[in-house]
């Protein structure tokens, strides 16, 4: 009987797994092509022409790390820097291991107006942020989904096998922990969605009140990140870095 | 008498010092040169070099009575070279005070005739309270008890001499200490230390142990030796020099002995030999002082002081030696300048080269061995222009001629070729080494474009949002529920056999009803009977958890009220375990009818017993 369940659970697991594999699977000829037509007007310095191109298959409703990357890099040479930024930040959650868009990052951030804003955090949090920071929202999902199996699997064995009882419990235990600190990465990483702006004009006064005449708290630069925190009519109310809000119109931002 | 001669024997032995094979000589000596009257003294006539000699008659010897006490001969081998020696023991006793000379001695052997050196004797009254005979007991021990200052002085003393009592400054000269035991025993003798700020004294070396004769009386001596140089010019008083020691000394509670003890066998014998040798002496620490020693220390004159001089001081030889002397520039060359001779070599520095010119010049390496100092020096001629290395100077103060001298090596030639090509490139590496430590200037700008879109996915879309994810989940957790579930259930079965029964009951039943099935339609009465009766008694056992043969009609009547059973299925129990009885006597009497009634009551029962919870 044991050794039948225990088949059971690989062949439904096998079965998932494939449904999942399949999901995520298919052939974007038309998308591809897009690409790579952008790509020639970007080598012919063309970059309004490739900008399109990149912008139509977005508008198809597909992405890919690789794609804001180019769109980036495009309007980097465009001299906009704001966007540029914006498609960095965009690819950096796709694809937040690559180290060229880590590079072009970096040089892009160097070049913003104003001094570097930066608010110290604790060192937990700091070592936290800069872990989390390298997982998708995707693949982080996946490795709570595998924490959550392997739980499953421990409580499972330590019922099974007497003998590795205090092991698997403990094992558990452990995986139940990584599994808390992973959820409140994932959630944290999930409200950011939609949720940060990037600066595309050249600089943006931050108010204290969504007035025209309200007193300026400080001034945004082009290509600077902030987290939206509400909105009411055209403005945003915004948090900088270093965790001063104010409020901004929302044409001088992109939210992504 | 016996005794004494007996001592003397021993200490002639003792005493005689190894000599020269070939030649005889004769060596005088005394125990001492200073007596009292009553005392003794004892005279050593000693030939070297042979045994051959008898003894000589010295009977007359003003202000001694004399006395032979005989012979002593010794045979020695020392580094497979054998002496000979051969002692006349002679007492003397004072007759009268005054100041007496022994000798010379003039003694004819094997056809030489040979002469010793005299010896002066002092002869004093005898001490107040002294015991003239006591002496005698004593004079030949090792130790005594009873040595007053006096004595001590002259059996036990230190006498400091240098090489030279005028010196010139940073001159060396030797240091001699020496220590002179006559008939003492002295133990635990360290290095003599000598206190000043005016000399520069090395270290001690090994001490050397000799017999020496000093004003006729021979004592053993310690000499130590070194090397000292002063610092300073001036007149100074070096010493004393100081020696830490400790005397054996016998001690003072032993049994006094009678001079006049005719019993000498008894004494002797009476005497422990271990309460003498472990018991009967006592170390006595001493220092002793040696007197001091004017030394006068001359400054170097400064007429003829020559260009160049080091301070170098001594009486020195130079001599230099230069290879390859055919080079190529930039090629080393060795010159090695050995300076020999004696003198403080401390003091000897580098000889001059007369100019440089043309050459690189390295540091010298310096060895020192004994009596000379080596110096090499590698110089490097810079171009082929070079043809010969130039003069070198050695001055120093000779101190024995007390004028300064210059030590002048001609100049030595050397063939130099032009160096080879590859030279400059030697010269050129380190600059090649040098550039990467220039800071590199690096462009920056972005990188590249991406060739592939990589993966393209739905803009917005989130696996946590899809539905077929969180369907996953929650299959695997029910899943995970039913193992769990179901081995809880595989648990009960194993641990509680009630419930098993409980649930193992029907499963029997309904085999068994199949099995009455077969028999009734194969009309095997006999055998449907015995398997109606088997199932409704196990089932009814499982059911209700009771042992197999317990079940009876009248158990189960009682179980039955006790659960609650309803009474036409009682009945019908009762029924068929008659209808088992009967059939057991008269089975032909059951028609099929009944028979098909039978399995289906049974039918009846067990699945009413099955819907009812009990």
């Amino acid at each position: 009987m044991k050794a039948k369940n225990i088949y059971n659970i690989f062949i439904l697991v096998v079965l998932f797994s494939a449904l999942f594999l399949g999901a995520g699977f298919a052939l974007n000829n038309h998308e591809t092509s897009a690409f790579n037509r952008a790509n020639v007007y970007y080598e012919q310095a063309n970059y309004d022409e490739a900008i399109k191109q990149y912008n139509s298959i977005l508008e198809g409703g597909w992405e890919s790390g690789n794609l804001y990357y180019n769109l980036g890099n495009c309007y980097f040479k465009k001299g906009e820097l704001g966007r540029a930024i914006l498609n960095y930040e965009k690819a950096r959650r796709l694809m937040p291991l690559d180290k060229d868009l880590e590079s072009n990052y970096e040089y892009a951030c160097s070049l913003i107006e104003g001094q570097a804003v930066a608010y110290k955090k604790s060192l937990p949090v700091r070592v936290l942020s800069n872990l989390f920071e390298k997982f998708t929202v995707d693949g982080l999902t996946i490795l709570l989904s595998a924490l959550y199996m392997l739980i499953l699997m421990s409580i499972l064995i330590s019922l099974f096998f007497k003998s590795l009882k205090k092991h698997a419990l403990l094992f558990s235990v452990f995986m139940g922990l990584f599994f808390i600190v992973g959820f409140a990465g994932l959630k944290g990483k999930i409200s950011l969605l939609n949720k940060e702006a990037i600066v595309i004009a050249k600089a943006a006064d931050a108010k204290f009140e969504p007035i025209d005449k309200a007193t300026t708290y400080f001034t945004l630069y082009k290509g600077m990140k902030v987290e939206i925190i509400s909105s009411k009519e055209n403005w945003y109310k915004v948090r900088r870095q270093d965790n001063k809000n104010g409020w901004v119109e929302n044409d001088t931002l992109i939210v992504f | 008498m016996k005794r004494i001669l007996s001592f003397t024997l021993l200490f002639a032995l003792f005493l005689t010092s190894v000599a020269s094979a070939s030649d005889i000589q004769l060596e005088v000596t005394v125990d001492r040169n200073k007596i009292a009257l009553g005392e003794a003294l004892q005279l050593n006539l000693t030939f070297q070099g042979t045994q051959n000699v008898s003894a000589p008659n010295i009977d007359k010897i003003e202000g001694f009575d004399a006395r032979y006490l005989g012979p002593s001969t010794m045979v020695s081998i020392v580094n497979g070279v054998v002496t000979s020696s051969i002692t006349h023991v002679y007492t003397l006793i004072p007759i009268k005070t005054g100041t007496f000379t022994l000798g010379p001695f003039s003694v004819e052997a094997q056809g030489k005739t040979l002469t010793s050196k005299p010896i002066t004797i002092e002869v004093v009254s005898a001490p107040p309270g002294g015991q003239p005979y006591s002496r005698q007991q004593t004079q030949e021990e090792p130790s005594t008890t009873k040595i007053n200052a006096e004595e001590l002085k002259d059996r036990l003393f230190l006498i400091l001499s240098a090489g030279k009592r005028r010196a010139y400054l940073n001159e060396i000269m030797p240091l001699t200490i020496k220590l002179y035991v006559n008939r003492l025993g002295v133990r635990d003798i360290q290095f003599p230390v000598l206190e000043t700020n005016d000399f520069s004294i090395e270290k001690f070396g090994q001490p050397k142990q000799y017999r020496e004769e000093f004003g006729g009386v021979l004592y053993d001596v310690i000499e130590f030796t070194t090397d000292m140089f002063a610092i300073k010019a001036g007149e100074f008083s070096l010493g004393p020099a100081k020696l830490k020691c400790n005397l054996v000394v016998r001690r003072q509670n032993q049994r006094s002995r009678s001079p006049f003890d005719d019993d000498f066998f008894g004494g002797f014998f009476k005497d422990d030999i271990f309460d003498d040798f472990f018991g009967r002496y006592e170390a006595y620490p001493l220092e002793l002082k040696s007197a001091e020693l004017p030394v006068t220390v001359l400054p170097l004159p400064q007429e003829g002081k020559p260009e160049g001089f080091d301070g170098a001081l001594g009486n020195f030889q130079l001599e230099v030696e230069a290879t390859p002397l055919q080079v190529k520039a930039g090629d080393p060359i060795t010159l090695k300048m050995t300076v020999k001779g004696e003198g403080n070599f401390d003091s000897v520095k580098l000889p001059k080269l007369q100019s440089k010119d043309g050459f690189k010049v390295y540091d010298p390496q310096v060895k020192e061995n004994e009596s000379e100092k080596i110096f090499e020096q590698v110089l490097i001629p810079d171009s082929e222009k070079v043809t010969h290395i130039p003069q070198i100077n050695f001055s120093f103060f000779n101190t024995r001629t007390g004028h300064y001298q210059v030590l002048t090596h001609e100049p030595i030639p050397i063939t130099v070729a032009r160096a080879e090509e590859a030279q400059p490139k030697l010269v050129e590496l380190p600059q090649v080494q040098l550039k990467p430590a220039q800071k590199e200037e690096l462009g920056r700008d972005i990188i590249y474009l991406k060739n592939s879109p990589g993966k393209f996915r739905r803009i917005g879309c989130y696996l946590y949002q899809s539905f077929g994810f969180w369907l996953f989940q929650i299959l695997s957790f029910v899943l995970f529920i039913g193992i769990i579930l179901f081995h809880l259930k595989q648990q009960k079965l194993i641990t509680d056999e009630r419930y098993a029964r409980r649930l193992r009951a029907p499963t029997k039943a309904k085999k068994g009803l199949q099995e009455i099935g077969r028999l009734l339609r194969e009309g095997k009465t006999e055998a449907f009977f015995d398997a109606v009766f088997k199932t409704i008694r196990e089932y009814l056992a499982d059911r209700f958890h009771l042992p197999c043969g317990g079940i009876t009609v009248i158990t189960i009547e009682e179980f039955a009220k006790e659960k609650g059973i309803a009474s036409e299925v009682l009945d019908k129990i009762k029924k068929i375990f008659a209808d088992c009885d009967m059939a057991r006597y008269a089975p032909a009497q059951f028609g099929q009818k009944h028979l098909e009634d039978i399995f289906q009551s049974l039918k009846e029962i067990i699945d009413y017993l099955e819907k009812q919870k009990i």
